[in-house]
């Protein structure tokens, strides 16, 4: 580090620095060093990116001979959104407090017979069994939580195990859709403003505003961070561990079972394999790594998590426009997905700048400012 | 006080009088019981007996928090920072201001202006609340910790090894902290194994081994060799192992002609058989990195290697191993063991890999040389994670033996490790040179490097800045270090 190492001198040998030089030394030090190594933060990569998804699909469409910015597109992309969004908030909560929620694709297939079969077709059903079905996934939420915090299974296994428990109720008790959506609900899936934002995006818009200002404005959101950066220094640091891991786990089935509500909205009756046919374990799970959110937890944002989800759904936007066969749909989400976190881990790999120029990606261009490294 | 495990007694009966405005030095070796005494200081552990009295009240923690509480904070060896998190958030961890009251929003704007508060009081500007943890170099994230000690009102912060990963300057930086909190009151106990900062700072001096209160002496007192003495009970006639004169220098082993890449620029220079060449320089003046360039981790982009006279290509670690090089890494935890693994597995894990022939051999071997380290184990199925820094150190040195070397290039060989292991390693390097091994050690302990080199390079910004014979002064190598004469043109 040359900045610091050619003002050291002045604290040594043996001679005693006063108060201000340290001052001086630290002040250097941090302007020698580059602020961040990568340039852009993630989430600004993630939107970066989806604009040009987005300029790219323009293009597709209009290949195509249609409008990708027609009324009825955006309409259709923006609703494929939500339901995917929703989750992804929830499981992005779960992710930052270093677990997994492999359950929701069950949790939604439930929580769609259950809140159909409650309504019967009746607006005067409507709050019940929005309510019984929130609940119940909540419920599931806690036992998943529960598992984790208290008994310290790790989330990928406790949330497999009562994911395959909710699917094998599902399987014996349900064959065929059960049950009937009140008439409102189906309304507020039809619902939405000029036609081009429905109703269901804003219930998106509003999940993904509140989340957020959880997780920055409470001690909540503070200790979700702190416990999937490292438990156990949110444990010495006197963190509850087990209340955040709970309150995620509940929050992310409590999403999913909005999802299944807006789902519920357009299909009308519930769907006992809905959630599995829309393989939203995998997807959010995606999405949230899309998004810049480690997977290990400790790192990350609901409003990357939107960036990635918005991601996947202009892709099958254009995909389903250009009448793309399935097997290549798969192909180019997956493509996504590892060439995403691909550069996310070269990105945190790159922690010691070169000194000298020409050997590394960034030699040339910062080759001088370089000099200072870090220690 | 007293503090046992599982039957075993580690700390019996000790008394421990902490004055305010005092720099307390707590020594011993590994194993002595210092770690288990600030645990049971800093909440981590209860002890079995005895009563620990901050400022004339009984207390008793069996939480790192209360004990924070109380007044008594300890900046641990590893740090307790979450690297993901701005420097107020890890300070306020855990105890968020809020605003209206106790269901409010967490008060963020507080939290930065009382971080900004308390490092202006540390001395320190220029350290943004808002930074990432993870942007900071160690000695940053160390005043962090400082801080979030100081943040509880300490009036007894412990340090353990402080300065163990922080270069010769960021140490003095260290100090004028230090200073600035018994000013104020604070009583710090200080934890080193480096005696030189214990007499630097320490008034008083206590010592434990095998659990057992030694003594508690003014520093003012006791003399350096006094203290070693005390320590291990019995008296090193010479901290470092005579130069054996029955060893011989050789033909150049190692050599390194104009070698440079992204890190380094321009090295030559040659190791010769049985012999100790010393690497000094500040920290990230490319010292780790030069070794790392000749092992195979950073390609050499110019100039060339050569091993006992034919080139030497390497590309990569394995091939560098293939090769006969050695590596022992600075840091053993992260690059160099595998922590959950036993002590046989951690041993065989490079012979294994690279010269898989030649594993049932070093088996049978092993126990042996292990035992010739004096690595203390219950078993070599151990898991290494339950060894003292010493005996892990042992377990890198073996498994590195166990290919039989040319050259060993050392990082930081005895970084963490206690009088005794230190004493190990060294007459280690000692049999290596008579068996006509290489040995390039980077030290950031000058007595080390200028006790056991036969000659020292010293690095500066990438580059050789000069080379001392053996002998030199600690003034000389560190003046060449930081290139004292062209202060103002390099900052």
């Amino acid at each position: 580090m040359s900045a610091t190492a050619a003002q050291s001198p002045g604290q040594t040998p043996g001679q005693t620095p006063t108060a201000p030089e340290p001052r001086e030394s630290v002040r250097r030090r941090r302007a020698a060093r580059p602020r961040n190594t990568g340039g852009l933060s993630s989430t600004s990569l993630i939107y970066l990116v989806l604009v040009g998804v987005i300029a790219a699909s323009v293009v597709l469409t209009a290949i195509e001979g249609r409008n990708f910015f027609s009324q009825g597109n955006i309409w259709a992309v923006l609703t494929a959104m939500s339901v995917l969004g929703l989750i992804a908030i929830g499981q992005t909560l779960v992710i930052l407090v270093g677990s997994l929620d492999l359950s929701v694709p069950y949790v939604v297939s439930l929580a769609t017979v259950i809140a159909a079969g409650g309504m019967k077709g009746l607006d005067s059903n409507l709050p019940a069994a929005g309510v019984n079905t929130l609940g119940l996934c909540a419920l599931i939420g806690l036992v998943m939580g529960l598992l984790v915090g208290v008994l310290h299974v790790h989330g990928f296994i406790a949330s497999l195990g009562i994911g395959l428990v909710v699917s094998g109720y599902l399987g014996t008790n349900y064959q065929g859709s059960h049950g009937d959506a009140s008439p409102d609900l189906e309304l507020l899936g039809r619902s939405g403003i000029a036609g081009i934002i429905p109703t269901a995006f804003i219930i998106l818009l509003v999940a993904a505003a509140l989340v957020t200002l959880l997780l920055r404005y409470t001690r909540l959101g503070h200790h979700l961070y702190a416990i999937g950066g490292n438990q156990d220094v949110a444990r010495m640091s006197g963190v509850r561990t087990v209340v955040p891991v709970v309150a995620a786990h509940v929050m992310c089935s409590v999403l999913a079972g909005f999802a299944a509500l807006l789902l519920l909205s357009r299909t009308g009756v519930g769907l006992p394999t809905i959630g599995s046919q829309g393989r939203y374990d995998l997807l959010s799970i995606a999405a949230v790594v899309l998004g810049g959110t480690l997977l290990a937890g400790g790192k990350g944002s609901v409003i990357g998590t939107i960036g990635g989800v918005a991601i996947f759904a202009v892709l099958d936007n254009v995909m389903g426009v250009m009448q793309v066969n399935p097997f290549l749909k798969d192909f180019v989400r997956g493509l996504v997905i590892v060439l995403a976190v691909a550069v996310y881990a070269r990105r945190s790999v790159v922690r010691r700048p070169p000194r000298f120029g020409g050997s590394g990606p960034l030699g040339a261009s910062l080759g001088t400012n370089q000099k200072g490294g870090a220690a | 006080m007293t503090k046992s495990f599982f039957g075993n007694t580690v700390l019996d009966g000790l008394d421990l009088t902490l004055r305010a405005g005092e720099v307390h030095g707590l020594v011993g070796e590994n194993g002595a019981g210092k770690s288990t005494l600030m645990k049971m200081l800093a909440g981590v552990y209860t002890p079995d007996g005895g009563t620990i009295v901050v400022a004339g009240e009984q207390v008793s923690f069996s939480h790192p928090v209360q004990a924070q509480r109380a007044g008594v904070s300890t900046v641990f060896q590893e740090f307790n920072l979450l690297l993901e998190r701005t420097i107020a958030e890890n300070i306020w961890l855990g105890r968020e201001p809020r605003r209206f009251g106790r269901a409010g929003p967490v008060d963020t704007a507080r939290m930065r202006r009382d971080t900004e508060e308390l490092l202006t009081g540390l001395g320190v500007s220029g350290l943004k609340a808002s930074t990432l943890v993870r942007s900071l170099s160690v000695a940053e994230q160390q005043i962090v910790e400082i801080a979030k000690a100081v943040s509880f009102d300490a009036k007894v912060i412990q340090m353990d090894e402080p300065t163990a990963a922080l270069a010769d300057h960021e140490v003095e930086l260290l100090y004028s902290i230090i200073r600035r909190l018994t000013e104020r009151g604070v009583a710090i106990v200080y934890v080193s194994h480096r005696l030189k900062e214990i007499f630097d700072l320490c008034q008083t001096i206590t010592i434990l081994k095998d659990g057992q209160h030694v003594a508690t002496r003014p520093a003012a007192e006791l003399s350096e060799a006094e203290l070693v003495r005390l320590m291990v009970g019995r008296p090193l006639t010479t901290y470092f192992p005579e130069k054996p004169v029955d060893v011989e220098v050789g033909e150049v082993r190692l050599a390194l002609s104009g070698v440079g890449n992204g890190y380094v620029d321009d090295v030559s220079l040659d190791v010769r058989a049985g012999e100790i060449v010393g690497l000094a320089g500040l920290q990230g003046s490319g010292r780790t990195e030069l070794l790392e360039t000749v092992f195979g981790v950073h390609p050499v982009a110019r100039g060339s290697i050569s091993l006992d006279g034919a080139p030497l290509k390497v590309s990569s670690p394995r091939q560098g191993v293939r090769a006969r090089l050695a590596f022992i890494t600075e840091d053993r935890k992260a690059k160099g063991l595998a922590l959950n693994q036993s002590i046989l597995d951690n041993a065989l894990g490079v012979v294994r890999s690279v010269f898989p022939r030649r594993t049932g051999q070093a088996r049978r071997e092993m126990p042996e040389v292990l035992s010739n380290l004096d690595v203390a184990a219950a078993s070599l199925g151990q898991e290494v994670q339950f060894l003292s820094g010493g005996n892990q150190q042992k377990v890198v040195l073996a498994r590195w033996l166990s290919i039989d070397p040319l050259v060993v290039l050392m990082d930081e060989p005895t970084r963490g490790i206690d009088v005794g292991a230190k004493h190990r390693v060294y007459e280690l390097m000692r049999e290596l040179t008579r068996q006509g091994v290489a040995v390039l050690m980077v030290s950031s302990e000058l007595p080390e490097v200028i006790g056991m080199s036969d000659r020292i390079l010293v690095m500066r910004d990438g580059r050789l800045a000069g080379e001392l014979p053996a002998g030199s002064t600690e003034e000389a190598v560190l003046a060449m270090a930081t290139g004292a004469t062209s202060e103002e043109d390099a900052a």
